[in-house]
């Protein structure tokens, strides 16, 4: 039977700070990794098992889903990277702060880049040197890359990375880790749930607490695994 | 201008210190092991290697010895592939038992021999062995026909080299660089493979953990134009250490 358990990564060492991060490549939280050693343990003690692991292009994934694997010991199954599992890119707003942000650009117009479906945070210049362009990690990637991006930007990547990737992998009846971030994984819960907008952004997906997603014949069963 | 290839053996697991033969078995790094990892990865970093995908079989030493070293070169994000046939040589029988022990059982003479022959092979293990690989899901997409019961270092090297021909050797000549983290006997089959080495020079090939191993390599024919260690350069006073590199 197919099922999917998404992991959220653990407690980057930004989260902490209360900065906008998004596609900068900020290590966990050396706290963060026993977190992570013991979702796996837990996933362990509720028997799951899986075929596959995908991850995002950032280390703070990348590294969650090695610490989950490692205590499952099953960090010998294949491993996917996707960048489409990225989290929304913030534009300019990657690396302040919130407090600064607000400075900047007002607390309401902040407010509204966060919570809204499809308002923009100010783009990057095409010529910035963070656009994910300039990074050797991306440099293999021909479609074309965010320089910030709403929700509703984001969607459409997820999308893809959903008919392209996940589908195909449910339709053999793969067991999926996913280690990827809020929203990505929101958009990824929306889909395979048929939620609205509102409701998916109403979601929230705590750091380091596996959800599992079930099919049961044409139904989705979502619950988080504790 | 050579392709070059880099190869990273895995440090000291927690068997080392038992003295026992690991082959298949997935034991796990030793502390040490950690230590010698993250130094290859720094090593990379320090030398600014950038890499298109890295390789590793599917026993957990050399998985994390990967994962360490791209941590620590910051390419955690390169993609990663495992394969059963980067794996340790098969200690048939002999895995999980303390070499002194097999000693003991075998004769002295005869453990050398199946440690050190190209062509000897340890006794075999039966299908209905706990240690069978059959037994291990993480080999239930291979065809069992291909699943070892022993290997001599001759078998090992049969089933590392399809891999090299239809795998990285398409890669590395369609210009990717590529970084392998795996084992003593599965590097040397490579080694044996891109230095044209016989068999007897091949046994007698010691690989050192911990230190990147760097290949450069004919554009055409990809054989060894040369090949160092890093770590070594400006290392000063080591006279001799030409000579290893020869």
């Amino acid at each position: 039977m197919a099922q999917i358990v998404f992991i959220r990564h653990g407690e980057s060492i930004w989260n902490s700070e209360e900065r906008f991060t998004g596609w900068d490549d900020i290590p966990l939280s050396e706290e963060a990794r026993p977190v992570l050693s013991d979702v796996g343990l837990t996933l362990l003690e509720e028997l799951y098992k899986f075929d596959v692991a995908i991850t995002s292009y950032l280390d703070r994934s990348i590294v969650s889903c090695w610490e989950v694997l490692d205590s499952m010991n099953l960090l010998w199954i294949p491993e996917i990277r996707d960048w489409r599992l990225n989290p929304r890119h913030y534009g300019v707003l990657q690396g302040m702060t919130k407090e600064d942000a607000a400075a900047q650009y007002g607390q309401e117009m902040i407010e509204n880049i966060r919570h809204s479906f499809d308002i923009q945070p100010p783009l990057l210049n095409e010529n910035d040197e963070r656009n994910p362009r300039n990074d050797i990690r991306y440099q293999k990637i021909e479609r074309s890359l965010p320089i910030g991006e709403s929700m509703e930007d984001a969607e459409v990547r997820v999308l893809q990375f959903f008919d392209e990737v996940l589908a195909p992998l449910l339709k053999e009846d793969k067991r999926v880790l996913i280690s990827g971030h809020e929203d990505s994984l929101k958009l990824l819960i929306k889909r395979m749930e048929g939620l609205s907008t509102e409701e998916m952004l109403e979601l929230k997906l705590p750091p380091a607490k596996p959800i599992a997603l079930e099919l049961e014949g044409d139904k989705v069963v979502r619950k988080f695994i504790e | 201008m050579a392709f070059k290839l880099v190869l990273i053996r895995h440090g000291q697991s927690v068997w080392n210190k038992l003295d026992r033969f690991t082959g298949w078995s997935d034991v796990d790094l030793s502390p040490q092991g950690v230590e010698e990892a993250k130094k290859a990865g720094r090593l990379l970093k320090q030398h600014s290697f950038v890499f298109d995908h890295a390789y590793t079989s599917v026993l957990t030493r050399a998985i994390k010895t990967l994962h360490f070293a791209l941590e620590e070169a910051d390419m955690t994000w390169l993609p990663v592939t495992k394969n059963w046939r980067l794996n340790e040589r098969h200690y048939g029988g002999l895995q999980g038992r303390n070499k002194e022990d097999t000693r003991e059982d075998f004769g002295a003479e005869e453990v050398h021999e199946w440690r050190r022959a190209f062509m000897t092979r340890p006794p075999m293990l039966s299908e209905y062995d706990s240690r069978y690989p059959g037994k291990d899901e993480r080999y239930r997409d291979v065809n069992p026909e291909e699943l070892p019961l022993g290997e001599a270092l001759a078998d090992t090297l049969d089933r590392v080299l399809p891999y090299w021909e239809e795998e990285l050797r398409p890669r590395i000549q369609a210009g990717e660089r590529l970084v392998i983290a795996a084992h003593g006997n599965s590097l040397r089959a490579l080694a044996k493979n891109l230095e044209d080495l016989s068999d007897d020079k091949v046994v007698s090939l010691e690989i050192p953990t911990g230190k990147p191993l760097v290949y450069e390599l004919d554009e055409q024919t990809l054989k060894m134009k040369k090949k160092y260690y890093l770590g070594e350069e400006n290392s000063g006073g080591n006279w001799f250490s030409f000579l290893f590199n020869k």
